[in-house]
């Protein structure tokens, strides 16, 4: 059983990486329709392998989803919502996203015990959401500015304030989980904690920047750039395995 | 902005005094020139404080020692005939230089060697005839060591009888009896596998039991000496083999994490050790596919098996385990060693054993070496009869 | 006054908020190989934690000191900014309520004060707390006694709990927890028996037990000792962390109920060279 799930999970991660490349491709050649069918074929593979991951884990909480939870959350994005953009960087960031799971497409790692808590898997499901909604802003701001408007970005500080609140659920949840599982509410060993607390300072420095009357739209957009690179970056490299010493 | 940056640097100069102020010591280079542990204060100083892994040693004064064990309990070793410290109970007190010990772990017998303390080893769970040591040996014959059941059962009343000082394991499940029978117990593994450093000084911990910080000095330079000596001997060969260890039994697969001693030791002779994204406890369970993946590209495969467990040649292995067969090193040509049975009793030949990886791993880099702890296993099963002195009654 | 206002000065949180982020991200980095180092914190309290394994290796240690202080000025200047906000506001308290803005600025103070409350809640945790690590309990009805305390813990009974699902086939026959009947007796507090497992503590007159392993964990396990293992900790900050931390959490849901919405055409595209 658990040799043909690694057989097909390799084969999944192929096919949705080939059609995230088919529809970067079809963007950039201006066939919305075309577009739209190879997203949706990477959107399903990524929910077959985010839901056959995460059900052969269970009651366990699955370690190294999170880079295809987000993926699955910003196609889910892409094919509903974002039909019609034309920017490319989402595509292009799916495929990154495929690429690098490519790399790495089995989760390794047996699960640990302690992690049969229900708080445990709100901690990785809100965090996943979280990390989704934040670099959905930053991608957001990101078209903006490329494209040199000047739109009050209302709708990005909208998905940073909801994503601002998942994050907080799922510090809050990990902190109950490592409470009750530790017997303290913050470990400063774990790195995953660490990089929670560094998004979250951030994202409230962003919220604070708000009351400045010198806080301009262009500075807005590149700071919600930045953050999503930094969102990005936490999210992604500790799922990369061996290859994180790569990058 | 400037009071910001005004209370910064008063806080840096306050913490910068205060950690070069302390009476320790500057830290030691570890072997790879990382400065990875605190060296114990010398005679001037009263107090030190000494890491290893995860076990600590703090001097408080010259009566008390306070060293936490594996488990992270805090014992305190106080002097024959000085006053017991107030809020340590009985238990968690140790009178030193201590005279009787029972051991649980080969590699805690192969410390009391390096310490010059065998002789106050009094019980081990290793059967006598398990033992290559003939110290160890010799002492089982003359009655002075007795065998005190297996680790997974030990007789509680032999280990009485046998009055020892200390019991050095790594089952707290012994710690409540031992505690009726009012005998202190040192827990000496860890939860997350000993790295390259804590195992060479693992021995500074066991020395304050004894009163034998000296020796224990000498053996961590002299491991020290050697793994640099390893290190200027490989490290400008351009060949960068890719290494594995661990093994794949009936529904498991063990090995070790990139944390561990050997993980470090490989990165550390110019080759790339292939669980090294893998942390946490020596001898730990990963994926079967993630095993198979890293057997693709390995090129030198160390099992734990030994030769007395089923690890006699490659086809044995794969006989064993027919998934195992499509890794690299146990096809044609491929690298596989296995452990002779004395190897995990040789801990105080720290300096060979890692050279001997060193060989194994780069031979061109040390020709005509001779393997002592390891045997690299052939295609197929030797002939009956041929290979029985090889594998036999080596003593050490 | 200068200083004062030198605390309620956004662009100081501003400055520590970025701070804040470049240290953690690099206690990350230190993070790296040296998980250990960090996990003897929890044992030994914040003050001994670096008085020892701070003082000897102290690069390793000064991302966690600067976080501190930082985590220290950013407590300063959120009850400066929130005090003298809310100082303004109790003036009109019901007319603030009243007003959705104002319950929005009041959602935002919450948010504020709860997050003072949450470092506090830590700094006691971690300066007063109290850690017995380790503490193995069998099941032979033999009692352990707490080292250093009066507590006496025995195992009235324990069931292993199996792995019943087929996706891991390494947990296949594996116990994944273990349910234990715990005798707990505190010498004039009384007793108490209560079920101990792996993420289910037991409480005691302010005493916290939470189990950290037990054994064995499978059937064919080579070590056949029954017995579980408990972190026994006495921790005084726990209630102000998880006071702050619901706090906090009402204060965000208000911060998103009561957000003033922007309306208008300002937000209609428009080149930035255009803006003024």
């Amino acid at each position: 059983m658990g040799e043909t799930m690694a057989f097909l999970s390799e084969h999944v991660s192929l096919v949705m990486c080939a059609a995230f490349f088919g529809g970067v491709v079809s963007f950039y050649s201006r066939r919305p329709r075309l577009a739209c069918g190879f997203m949706l074929v990477g959107m399903f593979s990524n929910l077959w392998l985010f839901i056959s991951r995460y059900t052969a884990a269970l009651p366990f909480m699955p370690l190294h989803i999170g880079l295809i939870g987000i993926s699955l959350l910003l196609a889910c994005v892409q094919v509903l919502f974002r039909r019609q953009e034309k920017s490319l960087l989402l595509p292009l960031l799916l495929l990154l996203l495929a690429l690098c799971n490519l790399l790495y497409p089995k989760d390794f790692y047996l699960p640990f015990i302690r992690s049969q808590s229900l708080f445990a898997h709100t901690f990785l499901l809100c965090g996943i959401g979280a990390k989704a909604l934040l670099i959905l802003a930053a991608v957001s701001a990101a078209d903006i500015l490329l494209r040199g408007e000047a739109v009050v970005l209302s709708a990005a500080s909208r998905l940073v304030s909801f994503g601002y609140f998942l994050l907080i659920l799922s510090m809050f949840s990990g902190e109950i989980w490592s409470y009750l599982g530790w017997g303290t509410p913050v470990v400063w060993h774990d790195a995953a904690i660490t990089t929670v607390i560094a998004l979250w300072f951030y994202w409230s420095c962003f919220l604070h920047l708000h009351y400045i009357r010198s806080w301009s739209t262009r500075w807005q957009g590149a700071f919600l750039a930045t953050g999503g690179v930094l969102t990005l970056l936490v999210s992604v490299l500790p799922d990369l395995g061996p290859y994180q010493g790569v990058l | 902005m400037k009071i910001l940056v005004l209370f910064a640097l008063l806080f840096f100069t306050a913490f910068t005094l205060t950690c070069c102020d302390m009476e320790q010591p500057a830290s030691e280079g570890g072997p790879d020139g990382k400065s990875v542990v605190s060296k114990m204060a010398g005679k001037k100083a009263k107090k030190s404080f000494l890491t290893i892994g995860e076990f600590t040693v703090e001097k408080k004064s010259d009566t008390l020692t306070v060293v936490r064990d594996g488990a992270g309990r805090n014992l305190a070793l106080v002097p024959r005939g000085a006053a017991d410290p107030e809020g340590f109970p009985p238990e968690m007190i140790i009178h030193t230089p201590m005279k009787r010990v029972v051991a649980y772990s080969n590699f805690d017998v192969a410390t009391l060697r390096v310490l010059g303390e065998i002789n106050t080893l009094v019980g081990t769970t290793t059967p006598e005839n398990r033992w290559y040591v003939d110290e160890v040996k010799k002492r089982f014959t003359d009655g002075s060591i007795v065998w005190v059941g297996n680790s997974s059962g030990v007789d509680y009343e032999v280990i009485k009888k046998q009055k020892p000082d200390v019991v050095l394991t790594w089952d707290p499940s012994i710690v409540p009896m031992m505690t009726e029978l009012g005998i202190p117990v040192v827990i000496t593994s860890t939860p997350v596998a000993m790295c390259l450093n804590a195992r060479m000084s693992y021995v500074k911990f066991l020395a304050p039991f004894f009163g034998r910080e000296q020796e224990a000095d000498a053996y961590f330079q002299r491991v020290g000496d050697s793994l640099k000596a390893i290190r200027r001997r490989t490290r400008d060969l351009a060949d960068q083999p890719k290494v594995m260890w661990g093994d794949m039994y009936e529904k498991r697969v063990l090995v070790e994490p990139g944390n561990a001693w050997i993980g470090e030791l490989v990165g550390l002779v110019q080759s790339d050790y292939l669980f090294e994204d893998v942390y946490g406890t020596s001898c730990i369970e990963i994926s079967m596919e993630r095993f198979l993946t890293s057997g693709n590209d390995a090129t030198v495969y160390f099992t734990y098996r030994t030769p007395k467990t089923g690890a006699t040649s490659k086809e044995a292995l794969k006989r064993n385990h027919p998934l195992m067969a499509c890794i690299t090193p146990l096809g044609p040509g491929g690298s596989v060693y296995s452990p002779l049975p004395w190897y995990s009793q040789s801990g105080d030949k720290l300096d060979e054993i890692f050279t001997e990886i060193a060989a194994i791993i780069h031979p061109d880099a040390y020709p005509n070496y001779t393997l002592k702890y390891f045997l690299e296993l052939p295609e197929k099963d030797p002939v009956e009869g041929k290979e029985g002195s090889k594998n036999g009654e080596k003593r050490i | 006054m200068l200083l004062f206002r030198f605390f309620t000065s956004l662009h100081l949180s501003v400055v520590l908020f970025l701070l804040l982020v470049v240290d953690l991200l690099f206690g990350w980095y230190c993070l790296e190989g040296n998980t250990s180092f960090y996990q003897m914190m929890n044992r030994t309290g914040l003050v001994e934690w670096l008085l020892t394994f701070g003082r000897s290796d102290p690069f390793h240690t000064s991302w966690f000191v600067v976080l501190l202080v930082l985590l220290f000025f950013l407590a300063i200047n959120t009850l400066c900014c929130t005090g003298e906000k809310l100082t303004r506001l109790a003036k009109n308290f019901h007319a603030t309520l009243q007003r959705k803005s104002g319950r929005f600025t009041l959602s935002v103070h919450l948010m504020h004060l709860a997050m003072v409350v949450l470092l506090a809640g830590y700094l006691l945790s971690y300066i007063f707390g109290e850690v017995n690590s380790s503490v193995a309990v069998g099941d032979s009805g033999m009692t352990t006694v707490v080292p250093g305390t009066q507590l006496r813990l025995r195992v009235e009974k324990m069931e292993m709990i199996p792995y019943s699902g087929k996706g891991i086939p390494a947990f296949e026959g594996r116990r994944i927890d273990a349910e234990a009947l715990l005798h707990i007796s505190l010498k004039g507090y009384g007793e108490k028996v209560q079920k101990i497992s792996m993420n289910r503590p037991v409480f005691f007159h302010g005493w916290s037990l939470f189990m950290q392993t037990f054994n064995p964990k499978s059937e064919g396990s080579m070590s056949k000792n029954i017995y579980i293992v408990l972190d026994v900790r006495r921790d005084p900050g726990i209630p102000l962390t998880f006071c702050g931390m619901t706090a906090f959490v009402l204060g965000v849901l208000g911060y998103l109920c009561f957000r003033p919405r922007k309306t208008g055409t300002n937000e209609n595209s428009i080149p930035l060279h255009h803006k003024k």
